[in-house]
Parts: structure tokens; C-alpha cells; sequence
């Protein structure tokens, strides 16, 4: 191995361990070769998913929404143009994990206008992994796993060197623009990488050609990151990002965002030895994320009475995270990782006459949480390899104020600081028959808290139902039994996979109206609390389907389906309907040609009654995209696509769109980014 | 918001770091003077030389149910803390006068203080003034107090015409300083024998039920006041936030309803 060969495995050795996962399918296939002395278990999907998702993110400008809608088994929930909200197979909020390169973040709004996906933009990105696995791989205790953003980080070179990228985009539809920069300086003892992105659009036009009002928004994104290294095997790092996103229309919403801002600090010291087959990463971090509802921008006669609601989250963690291989039939990691969250939301109304009110929306909440994951792979022999894992967490809410007290008091009785100590369980076992095909039968035990809001939310509306909604502290731990059983087929020229999988809840958490209780919000239908359902299923299949049938032509499908129901046999909501997205790749030389269709069935398995969720009609629509990279003497890149999404200036909406407003009609897409 | 808050957070450690100077300076004086919240409303001379001060939790009498302490000192300046002590109250209205519900004194040890109450039914200005007769072992003296209103928007104490004709005095006690969670409730109902009578009435039940006028919500898990004696009424109510709220109170007596909606204001 030459020395470029040895740092290049050193850090791909050291990405690898801080995602403290299973190598992501956007590495490249060099790394994984060389990481995974194990057996690779079967992964639904992600292979052929990759092609997509690097097609989207070669151009750095992508949004990261869109990035993960075109995740097979990821659906967004969908309040505005901007900031949508991941799921996974369906599963949501407190249900999964959303971690920026292991650290916990929480959003700020009441409204969940803030999910953290929305801090990460592409050019600071290096690959998200998501797991539906709650145990030993896992960032924090859920029913299904969670998303992952692992940050690009600067490499070590063996001599000095000095890259650079820069882009600009722009869309038709709401005049959309962004531009981006950045830099990387590189010496085999110090790296240093900086950059940033700018992004604009006005209202956006549907496709009947209404233009749908407050769905503007402005943001920028930077990101500073550097590496010291510190003895033969060890570094520091020390990363920032800050994300200010202001002026952020939410149609479906009542209230728009003046601003959103996110400041993401972490140190860490990773020690790693290759000869060894040891990687060992200790992080420090902080974030805090304020953000901030308005109205005044709204007409008048919409806004029954002005109001401020500002928020604010802060985030303190740590975790220290192993993995170790003792020989090629074992695969541990360990982590073990702590954190202190606080949240704080408020709200303040002003009426025409009479005093302005004040409360807390969120009442100075915190939970404190430790948690262990331990895993281990074992390659029992050259068929069979087994996965166990498990994660242990301990986690206290309190109220941090005496003000948060005092409010609450009129609510809970007692006191409301509460412990609760959680396990999560997986058990995988992968089975390879042939060398074409693969089989994995996973179970696992999951548990939850419920979030500090569905534990003590203050009268918080919720647009979907329209009902107020006030916490429980007293809300079991949500469990489920999870079962998943995978298949992969492939031969030179077809890959299949398939995948089933079934969730079986214990004290699901939902709400259920409360009788007696007088709304909060002007025009609401009541109030409700959150409650525990003695049980609840979620299932739900995926199908993946990749066939070259000559060279430099590719046909994908990727179909996920899930089905969700209560104890009564009620339609869950926020439950994603039969979608499947089906494209034709084809590569020219330098050029690349794309067309996709993304379809979804009518979901009409809901409960308006129960949910206050109403049935959505099937859509369909129809992108087309082609990309060219220039090569210029050197090494500087050129890199430019063009394309035109909903060719067909469809009018239409999904199910996971809160409030039913139309989605983007036709948009021409144009961007540009040079690597040099 | 939270600036204001955190103003309001140093304004009260200054407040607090003021009554501790305040105390440690009162603590050198020999004389025992009432502790620095109570403002002094009027003092006077009784013929027999005994001094009469009357004291206020607020710096004035407001229209509510009115604490009012009175201090009676020897010309020494030793208090004196075996003295019969009882108030009446008078509104002259020029071509009127009535009376209002008074809580006769108790002695208090601790602050030496004959601590009483009062409810002044309206502010003393050009529709009359308020006269606070304390009678000390038969000495009486007569105060000239003003009656300030409460603020804007706001109603701590109400006449209400029942629907068994008679008139009902009904005053909030507690909470004195009503903050957002849940508050002790407190109310004091008096009935209208005549113009200068206003005896307590502990017979009644009294269902409490607090609204927000502005927003037209109420608030969960209030707890209906019941009778502690001398026309006393204690429950909890629970303020989801700060402003304006209007609490209902419906009176009742064997399953009658008397007064339907004896409605006060509170505003913090």
C-alpha cells in the first residue's frame, strides 16, 4: 500500500466509524470492500437507490427534502415549500431518531416546522444513512430506527492541496435561486474545509397556475471544518455549521417563520488503528436552535388575533463510540452517549382590546438521557452471519424553571420530573444461498419515551386535526415488536429486492379528545391529550427493481407500502399510500439522460372521524433531467444539468401534505457546479 | 418577551436586595414598625393619647376586599396588644350613606398588628368619600381614607341582585397576586340586610367557572370553592396564562340558583 492508499483508507476507516453503522450505500465501493470483512447483510434497496441519490447530489444543490423523498421507504411530511419532515416506512416525530453526524438535535417550533433535516444542505453533506433498526446501530432509543446526516469532512493528503467548488442554480417556478461555494486546504497534518450556500424562492406556482401564497423562503448554510492530527493514529476535529433561514412561508400553516436559526458546534478526538482493526471517536457537542412564528405577513382578516411564538431548543451531548474487530468473525462497536436537552417555546397574544396574554407553549422542558449501544456481527460461517445488538437507555424529564412549574401546576398535579429506562433489542439473521441470492430475517424490540411535547405540550394546535393539544406526563413507553424479512436476486444485468415488514405496537401514543376542556386556539374543534392505545400495527412492503438490459441503460423501480391501524381497526394517520417511482437512466459518453415518474395510489384508509384526516386521490407525475460533465484540462470539473419537473404541469397533492395544498406544477431546472 | 421577563426577574432580586437593606435597617430600630410592604394609609391621636395608625398591603385602599392592619401605640411608643379594636366603614354620598362588609380585627403577636378587612364597594372621589370609623376601648376615630379603583378592566369585588331580591357583596380574597398555573381561589360573600348592615353568608355553594374574555376559552381542573366559615369560600382556579380573566361565579343555596353569574375581573 502506498502512503496515499493508507491515509485514504485511514479516513474512510474514520467516516465509517463516526456513522458508527453499517458502511452507507453512498460510499464508494472501494471502501466498502475494504471495511466490511463481514458478511454484507441484506440492505433493501439501497443499491439502487444509490444511482439516484448521486445523480441528485452530484450537482451540490439539491435540496436535502428532495434528497430523501427519493429514499425508498422515506416520505416527507409536507407544511410548505421548505423544512419538510422525514418519516420513515411511515414512522415519525419521536418515533425515529434524526441525528447530524451522531449528535442529537431537536427542533424548536411547536408546529414542527423545524425538523433537522433542514440544517444539512447538500454541499456540506456526505451521505445520509438510515436505518430501520432500533437497536445496537441506532442514535437513541425509537420504534424504527432513524436518519443519519453524516457531514463531509476534510481528508488528510500526503502533500499540500487546494480544491475548490462553486455553483449556481436557478428554477422557474417561485424564480428560485441558489449559489454555493467552498474550499478545501489539505496538508498531511492539517485540513481545513469551509463552505456555504444561499437559497431564494418566491411563491411557487401549482399546476392549475395558482400561485400558492406564503410559500416563499430565504436561507444560507455554513459550514467550517477542520482536522488536526495529533500522533501517528489520532486527530481532533472540530466542525460548525450555522443555518439562518428567514422569511419562510407555510401555506398549509397559520403562521409563517421570520426566522430560523441553527448554530451545530462539535469537537471530537478519533483514534484509529488500521493494523488493529480499531476505530474509536469521542465527541463533544452543542447546538442551539431558535426560531421564531409569525403572522403579520398574513391578511388581516385571516388572523383572528396577532400573536408572537417564539421557540428555542439547546442540545449539550456527548458519546464515545468503538468499533473493533478482533478477527474477520467479529464486527463490535459500542458506543456509549449522553445528552441534555432543553426546549422552551412561548406564545404571546395581542387582542384588539384587553391585555396581552402570555404562556408557555413548551414550559421549559428538559430531558436528560444516557444511552449504551452494544453490537456485534458475527460470521457464523460463509453462509450464515448473525447481527445482535441492543441499546440501553436511561432518560429523566424534568421542568427546568420555576415559572414552567407554576404554569404546568394548573395542569398535572405533583411533581412532573419523570425517569424512565428503555430497551431496545434487534436480532438479524443474514443467509446467503448462492451467490445470487441473499435472504435476512430480522425481529426486534423496540420502546420510546414520548417526546418531552406529547408528554407536556400546553394547548399546542395541530393543523392535521385541528384540535388543541395538551401532554401527559404519565404516557407509557411505546413499544413494538418488529419483524422484517429481506430477499436479493441479482445476476449480471437484474437486481431484485424485496422486503416485508410488520411493526406491532404496545401503548401507541395518539391523541384522544378530552371532553370539557375550552380551546386555546380561536376556531379550533377542541382539545385534546395524548394518550397510550393499547396496540396498533403498522405493515408494509418494499420492492426494488434495477435491469440493464444493454450497456449505458438502466430501469429502476422502487414501490413502498405501508398500512397502519389502531386497536380499533382505524386508519393511523400520516400513513403513506402505495408509491412507487419508476426511471429510465440513460449515459452518453459524458451525458446523462433521465426520466422519472413518481406515482402514488389514493390512501383511503383513514379515519376522519378518529384523525381528522381526509382520503387523497392518486397522482402522478412526470420529471425528465439530463446532466453533462465537462472535463477541462487539469482537474477542474464542470458539471451541468438541466431539467423540467412535472413535465405535465400536473395539479396534485400527497397524502403526508398537511392542509391538501397543491404541489409544484411544471419547474425548469437549471444548475451549474465546477470542482476545481 | 423573555428580555421583559428577565427584567422582571432583576427587578424583583433589586426589590428583594432593597427590603433586605430596608430590613436590616428597621432590625437597628427599637420600635416596632410593620414590615416594609405595608404601606401607611392616615394616622391620628386618640383624646386618651393613644396612637392610631392605619396600614394598607397596597399604597392605597383599593374597590376589593381590603386588608387593613392598625397599629395602636402608647405615647412611649410601646404597642399595646390587649385594646378592644373594631372598624365600620361609611360612604358619604351627600344624599346618602351606606355602608360595606367589614371583617372586625383580630390581635396579631407577631407583627403587633389588629389585623381586619374591609370590602370598599366604589373608589371615594365626586361621587362621595369613605369613612373608616376605628373605635379603640370606646374611643373612636374616623379616617377620611381614599379609595382608589382597581385597574382598568378589572372588578375584585361586585353587588349582584339575587333572585331571592336580596343584594349579594361578593369579593375575590385570594389569589391577591394571581399568577399563570393553579391559584388558591378565595371569595367573600356578604348579603345586604340594610344600607349600613352586610353580614357573611356561609350557606351558599358557589360553582366557579373562569373565562377569558379576549379569547372566550376557559381553563381545566378548577376546583369550586367551599365554605371555610364567616362567609368565606376556598377552591383553586388555574390561569393557563397572563391577561385579562373573568371569573363566573354562580351562587347557589339548597340547589337554587340565587345569583346566575356573579361575574369579577383580574388582570396580571
Amino acid at each position: 500500500m502506498n502512503k496515499k492508499q493508507i491515509l485514504s483508507y485511514c479516513c474512510a476507516l474514520a467516516i465509517y466509524t463516526a456513522s458508527a453503522q453499517q458502511a452507507d450505500s453512498l460510499s464508494s465501493n472501494a471502501i466498502d470492500r475494504t471495511l466490511l470483512l463481514k458478511e454484507v447483510i441484506v440492505q433493501p434497496e439501497k443499491e439502487i437507490s444509490a444511482i439516484y441519490q448521486e445523480q441528485q447530489r452530484s450537482n451540490l444543490q439539491v435540496l436535502t427534502d428532495k434528497i430523501l423523498e427519493s429514499t425508498p421507504g422515506i416520505n416527507m411530511i409536507r407544511r410548505g415549500n421548505f423544512a419538510m419532515e422525514p418519516t420513515i416506512r411511515s414512522l415519525n416525530n419521536g418515533q425515529i431518531t434524526m441525528t447530524i453526524d451522531g449528535m442529537r438535535i431537536f427542533g424548536a417550533c411547536t408546529d414542527r416546522m423545524d425538523p433537522i433535516s433542514s440544517y444539512v444542505e447538500p454541499n456540506n453533506l456526505e451521505s445520509l444513512s438510515f436505518d430501520v433498526n432500533p437497536g445496537g446501530g441506532s442514535y437513541g432509543s425509537s420504534m424504527g430506527g432513524g436518519i443519519n446526516f453524516k457531514l463531509k469532512s476534510p481528508s488528510f493528503t500526503s502533500s499540500k492541496k487546494m480544491s475548490g467548488t462553486a455553483g449556481l442554480g436557478f428554477e422557474s417556478n417561485g424564480q428560485a435561486f441558489q449559489s454555493l461555494a467552498g474550499m478545501e486546504y489539505s496538508t498531511p497534518n492539517f485540513a481545513i474545509q469551509a463552505n456555504g450556500i444561499f437559497r431564494r424562492s418566491a411563491n411557487y406556482t401549482a399546476g392549475n397556475g395558482q400561485e400558492i401564497s406564503f410559500s416563499q423562503y430565504r436561507k444560507w448554510n455554513g459550514n467550517v471544518s477542520a482536522l488536526f492530527k495529533t500522533a501517528a493514529h489520532s486527530y481532533l476535529k472540530t466542525d460548525y455549521i450555522q443555518d439562518e433561514g428567514f422569511d419562510i412561508g407555510y401555506p398549509a400553516l397559520t403562521m409563517d417563520v421570520s426566522f430560523a436559526k441553527a448554530k451545530i458546534g462539535s469537537i471530537s478526538y478519533v483514534y484509529f488503528h488500521p493494523e488493529k482493526n480499531i476505530s474509536w471517536e469521542t465527541k463533544g457537542y452543542y447546538n442551539y436552535i431558535d426560531h421564531a412564528m409569525d403572522d403579520t405577513q398574513r391578511p388581516k382578516e385571516t388572523v383572528p388575533m396577532h400573536m408572537d411564538m417564539p421557540g428555542n431548543s439547546k442540545t449539550m451531548g456527548a458519546y464515545s463510540a468503538l468499533t473493533y474487530q478482533p478477527s474477520l468473525k467479529h464486527h463490535i462497536k459500542a458506543r456509549l452517549d449522553g445528552f441534555n436537552n432543553q426546549l422552551s417555546a412561548e406564545m404571546t397574544m395581542y387582542p384588539d382590546d384587553g391585555a396581552a396574554m402570555f404562556m408557555y407553549t413548551l414550559p421549559d422542558l428538559a430531558r436528560t438521557d444516557i444511552g449504551l449501544n452494544l453490537s456485534d456481527d458475527i460470521s457464523l460461517n460463509d453462509q450464515f452471519n448473525l447481527q445482535i445488538g441492543g441499546r440501553f437507555d436511561y432518560a429523566h424529564d424534568y421542568i427546568f424553571s420555576e415559572v414552567g412549574k407554576e404554569q404546568l401546576s394548573g395542569m398535572f398535579p405533583g411533581d412532573l420530573s419523570r425517569n424512565r429506562f428503555l430497551t431496545n433489542l434487534n436480532l438479524e439473521l443474514g443467509y446467503t444461498l448462492s451467490h445470487a441470492w441473499k435472504f435476512s430475517a430480522e425481529v426486534a424490540r423496540a420502546a420510546r419515551s414520548s417526546t418531552l411535547q406529547e408528554a407536556y405540550s400546553f394547548y399546542i394546535y395541530n393543523r392535521l386535526d385541528g384540535y388543541d393539544y395538551i401532554g401527559n406526563p404519565d404516557l407509557k413507553q411505546e413499544q413494538s415488536t418488529n419483524i422484517n424479512l429481506s430477499t436479493r436476486f441479482h445476476s449480471a444485468h437484474f437486481v431484485a429486492e424485496i422486503s416485508g415488514f410488520g411493526y406491532f405496537f404496545n401503548n401507541y401514543i395518539t391523541g384522544s379528545l378530552l371532553d370539557g376542556y375550552s380551546v386555546m386556539t380561536i376556531g379550533a374543534n377542541g382539545v385534546k391529550h395524548y394518550v397510550s392505545l393499547p396496540s396498533a400495527k403498522l405493515v408494509g412492503a418494499e420492492l426494488a427493481l434495477k435491469w440493464s438490459p444493454v450497456e449505458n441503460l438502466i430501469l429502476t423501480s422502487l414501490n413502498t407500502y405501508t398500512r397502519g391501524s389502531d386497536n380499533q381497526g382505524n386508519g393511523l394517520p400520516m400513513i403513506a399510500p402505495l408509491k412507487t417511482v419508476n426511471a429510465v437512466l440513460y449515459n452518453l459518453k459524458k451525458v446523462s439522460l433521465q426520466a422519472e415518474s413518481i406515482s402514488y395510489a389514493a390512501q383511503n384508509n383513514v379515519n376522519t372521524a378518529v384523525y381528522g384526516e381526509t382520503s387523497t386521490p392518486s397522482s402522478t407525475i412526470l420529471n425528465l433531467n439530463i446532466s453533462k460533465e465537462f472535463k477541462f484540462k487539469g482537474s477542474p470539473v464542470l458539471r451541468a444539468n438541466a431539467g423540467v419537473d412535472n413535465v405535465l404541469d400536473r395539479e396534485y397533492v400527497q397524502h403526508l401534505d398537511i392542509m391538501k395544498i397543491a404541489r409544484p406544477g411544471r419547474n425548469f431546472l437549471f444548475r451549474m457546479t465546477a470542482l476545481f | 418577551m423573555k428580555s421583559i421577563l428577565k427584567m422582571k426577574k432583576i427587578t424583583n432580586i433589586i426589590l428583594l436586595l432593597v427590603g433586605i437593606v430596608f430590613l436590616a435597617a428597621c432590625s437597628k430600630d427599637t420600635e416596632t414598625t410593620p414590615s416594609p410592604e405595608k404601606t401607611k394609609i392616615a394616622e391620628s391621636t386618640t383624646s386618651s393619647g393613644l396612637i392610631v395608625s392605619l396600614y394598607s398591603d397596597n399604597t392605597s385602599y383599593l374597590v376589593a376586599y381590603n386588608k387593613v392592619y392598625v397599629q395602636v401605640k402608647k405615647a412611649d411608643g410601646t404597642s399595646l396588644s390587649n385594646a378592644t379594636v373594631t372598624y365600620s366603614s361609611l360612604m358619604d354620598m351627600m344624599t346618602m350613606t351606606h355602608s360595606s362588609p367589614v371583617e372586625q380585627p383580630i390581635y396579631n403577636t407577631s407583627d403587633q398588628l389588629y389585623e381586619g378587612a374591609v370590602v370598599f364597594s366604589m373608589p371615594s372621589g365626586d361621587m362621595g368619600t369613605w369613612g373608616l370609623t376605628v373605635k379603640v376601648n370606646n374611643e373612636s376615630l374616623v379616617f377620611n381614607v381614599p379609595v382608589n379603583s382597581t385597574a382598568t378592566n378589572t372588578k375584585h369585588t361586585g353587588t349582584f341582585v339575587g333572585t331571592d331580591g336580596k343584594s349579594y357583596s361578593v369579593s375575590i380574597v385570594q389569589p391577591a397576586a394571581p399568577q399563570t398555573g393553579m391559584n388558591d381561589l378565595e371569595v367573600l360573600v356578604n348579603v345586604k340586610q340594610d344600607l349600613l348592615n352586610f353580614p357573611a353568608d356561609a350557606s351558599l355553594t358557589i360553582e366557579v367557572t373562569p373565562e377569558m374574555p379576549s379569547m372566550g376559552h376557559g381553563s381545566p381542573n378548577n376546583v369550586n370553592p367551599v365554605s371555610s366559615g364567616n362567609g368565606h369560600y376556598t377552591g383553586k382556579v388555574n390561569f393557563t396564562m397572563t391577561g385579562d380573566w373573568r371569573l363566573h361565579l354562580k351562587l347557589l343555596r339548597n340547589n337554587t340558583v340565587i345569583v346566575e353569574d356573579a361575574a369579577l375581573d383580574l388582570l396580571f
